[in-house]
């Protein structure tokens, strides 16, 4: 007997179909070939599971349990003995009839899913709990006002609500690394999953553009619409990556939002001139690689020449300074001011850039000799710690203001200050100084470029980005 | 810390727990053995009230899973047995049944499969559920899809050697 042969014959004898003369030939054979009984482990196991998957409805489906999953035909020759039912079908009875009044619910016109599919979907209108099974990588698109629901087979739903648009699909990888089992890909509106135990090896996930939500065996919103993504967990814990801000463990009664990047201003500084005037180094727009000049030889470092009296950094070709009006900006999602700065000697309470709303310094960062301060809806805080601890004197200089109102002053990666102030608001006329006096001094040092965003989630992607852009090095 | 004196367990209430623990591998196990899902309750429920009727024999040994196996197996030969099994052939899978392995293990092992399934196309799976769901055999199944019982055999052997894979795959067992 060949092991292929011995194959099909072990299926046979599984399913109760295998005549006496052949089993002994396979059991001669499975004695005595390893690769068999490999076979034989393998196919008892599918078997079993298969079996027990068919047995097992998932949570919720009151339609697949025992009692109606019972088939109408009966084999003939039963004997009396068997006619009692089983004990355990007599609470399950109970309690699925209970359902059935609770719910309203007609077992005689429910439709029989099957119960080894991987999703059914309730049908718009659906009376009577009607459902059918969902096709792996379905798209659901919802209407105004229309709301669906999503029984996965291991027990998890997902409520799909109105003007929402997920496919569901099997397996993948997630972004961060690791196997997905069902993949939910979410790229508008929201959805509410309860979801049982998941495997950690390929556990459920649903993702947004933005981020991903990694169930663990919870209950959570998500939503994504052209702002960002909002995760909201009402019981366990969620895995809730975002590029932005990594890897987040988001337990029960938080929320996390990642907002899309919104940036609203960029400047970067025209050229680079030495002590006479003359211009030695210019940007190559829009990359903001620095060449040099004609005849100028090699390109020295950057961090060296503006920390040189040598070389001014100028806005505009000539000066520093520079007033430019945003108009309105959208700032109820949060608002960063970059720059990528290196001040010089000991000044004093110097704004290095400022964002005014009529004649209030909206948000605004400021230096007084090494320590960095910023001003947030026109309150000054400063920081007790200095924004470059070696030689090195240029950096990214940041300060994010959250929607809720908490604020980060940032020297590169490093924190230097967080504090609580009024939450941001959508103001009507905005303006950015750069190295302009305001309501202090006129700053003293190079800026090379500066960036409003309405909205930063991922801050610490910006900021590397900007580094990487002027040749600075990570602190 | 003051711990009080427990009381001697109820022999009764702890093999109803040990049933309760049981009873899914029971009832898969007798589906194994007659097909039919009716009748595979019946059976389940005889070897139930055995049990509850006896339940210090359920103590005595170490394995109370093969217990059952064996009681289930003695009530479908005396009255229900719809097809016969060769008897070496049969105990070499009731000791595999075992190595299949035992929860939480098996409720992972369920739970890829159904994931598993989704990637089936709608014939095979509506052939998997014909033979599970309503426990029907090649020759009854193959009238319904206009297939040869032999070809039922077949779809079914590789479908289900697919999903052997797959689920192997989703453990981490095989590399995907």
């Amino acid at each position: 007997m060949t092991c292929a042969t011995a194959a099909e014959r072990i299926w046979q004898s599984l399913d109760g179909d295998l005549p006496e003369a052949a089993a002994d030939e396979l059991v001669a054979h499975l004695r005595q070939c390893p690769t068999c009984q490999a076979t034989l482990t393998e196919a008892v196991r599918i078997h079993r599971s298969l079996l027990e998957a068919a047995l097992s409805a998932p949570v919720g489906s009151g339609t697949q349990t025992l009692a109606a999953r019972r088939p109408t035909r009966r084999p003939s020759g039963r004997t009396g003995s068997f006619r009692r039912r089983a004990v355990w079908l007599v609470p399950a009875a109970c309690a699925l009839l209970l359902l059935a009044v609770v719910l309203g619910i007609d077992a005689r016109r429910a439709p029989v899913p099957d119960p080894i599919a991987f999703a059914w979907i309730s049908e718009p209108q659906a009376k009577n709990g009607e459902r059918r099974q969902l096709a792996p990588g379905e798209e659901i698109v919802t209407g105004a006002g229309e709301i669906r629901q999503i029984q996965v087979a291991d027990g998890s739903r997902i409520q799909v609500d109105a003007d929402t648009r997920i496919r569901l699909a099997l397996g993948g990888q997630r972004r961060a690394g690791g196997a997905i089992g069902l993949r939910g890909e979410l790229s508008a509106g929201r959805v509410e999953v309860e979801a049982v135990a998941q495997d950690p090896a390929a556990p459920l996930v649903i993702l947004t553009p933005l981020a991903e939500a990694v169930v663990v065996g919870t209950a959570f919103s998500l939503q994504h619409d052209a702002t960002g993504s909002e995760l909201r967990v009402s019981h366990g814990v969620v895995r809730f990556t975002a590029e932005a801000i990594g890897e987040q463990q988001v337990s029960a009664g938080n929320t996390l939002r990642v907002v899309q990047d919104r940036l609203l201003a960029v400047f970067t500084a025209s050229s680079l001139s030495g002590k006479d005037g003359e211009s030695v180094i210019s940007w190559r727009d829009p990359s903001r690689q620095l060449v040099a000049a004609p005849g100028l030889g090699e390109v020295p470092p950057l961090g060296k020449v503006c920390t040189s009296r040598y070389y001014t950094v100028a806005f505009n070709g000539e000066t520093q300074a520079l007033h430019a009006p945003l108009g309105a900006l959208d700032a109820a999602e949060g608002l960063t001011l970059l720059v990528v700065a290196s001040p010089l000697g000991d000044g004093h309470d110097e704004r290095i850039a400022t964002l005014n709303v009529a004649e209030t310094e909206y948000l605004a960062l400021v230096r007084n000799g090494p320590l960095l301060g910023c001003v947030v809806d026109g309150r000054v805080w400063w920081s007790d710690r200095p924004w470059s601890t070696g030689k090195e004197t240029t950096a990214v200089l940041s300060c994010t203001w959250r929607a809720d109102g908490t604020f980060t002053l940032r020297s590169g990666q490093m924190v230097l200050l967080q504090g609580q102030a009024v939450p941001p608001r959508n103001v009507a006329a905005a303006s950015l100084d750069l190295a302009a006096p305001g309501h202090g001094r006129r700053f003293h040092g190079n800026l090379f470029a500066a960036e409003v965003h309405g909205a930063v989630a991922a801050i610490k992607p910006v900021i590397a980005r900007m580094a990487a852009a002027y040749s600075l090095r990570a602190p | 810390m003051f711990h009080p004196p427990s009381e001697p367990a109820d022999p009764a209430a702890v093999a109803q727990q040990l049933l309760d623990a049981q009873l899914p591998m029971l009832r898969a196990y007798v589906r194994h053995l007659v097909a039919a899902p009716e009748d595979a309750d019946d059976i389940a429920q005889e070897v139930c009230l055995e049990v509850l009727s006896h339940p210090g024999i359920l103590l005595r040994g170490t394995d109370p899973g093969a217990y059952l196996r064996g009681i289930a197996r003695h009530i479908s030969c005396r009255h229900h047995r719809r097809f016969q099994r060769h008897r070496a052939l049969e105990e070499l899978i009731d000791f595999t049944w075992e190595l299949a392995g035992t929860e939480p293990d098996r409720t992972r092992e369920v739970a890829a499969l159904r994931i598993c399934m989704g990637g089936l196309n709608d014939r095979l799976r509506a052939l998997i559920a014909a033979r599970y769901q309503e426990g029907l055999q090649a020759p009854e199944i193959g009238p319904r899809f206009q297939l040869s019982a032999e070809a039922v055999r077949m779809a079914l052997m590789r479908g289900r050697q697919a999903l052997a894979r797959c689920v192997a795959q989703r453990l981490g067992e095989i590399p995907a």
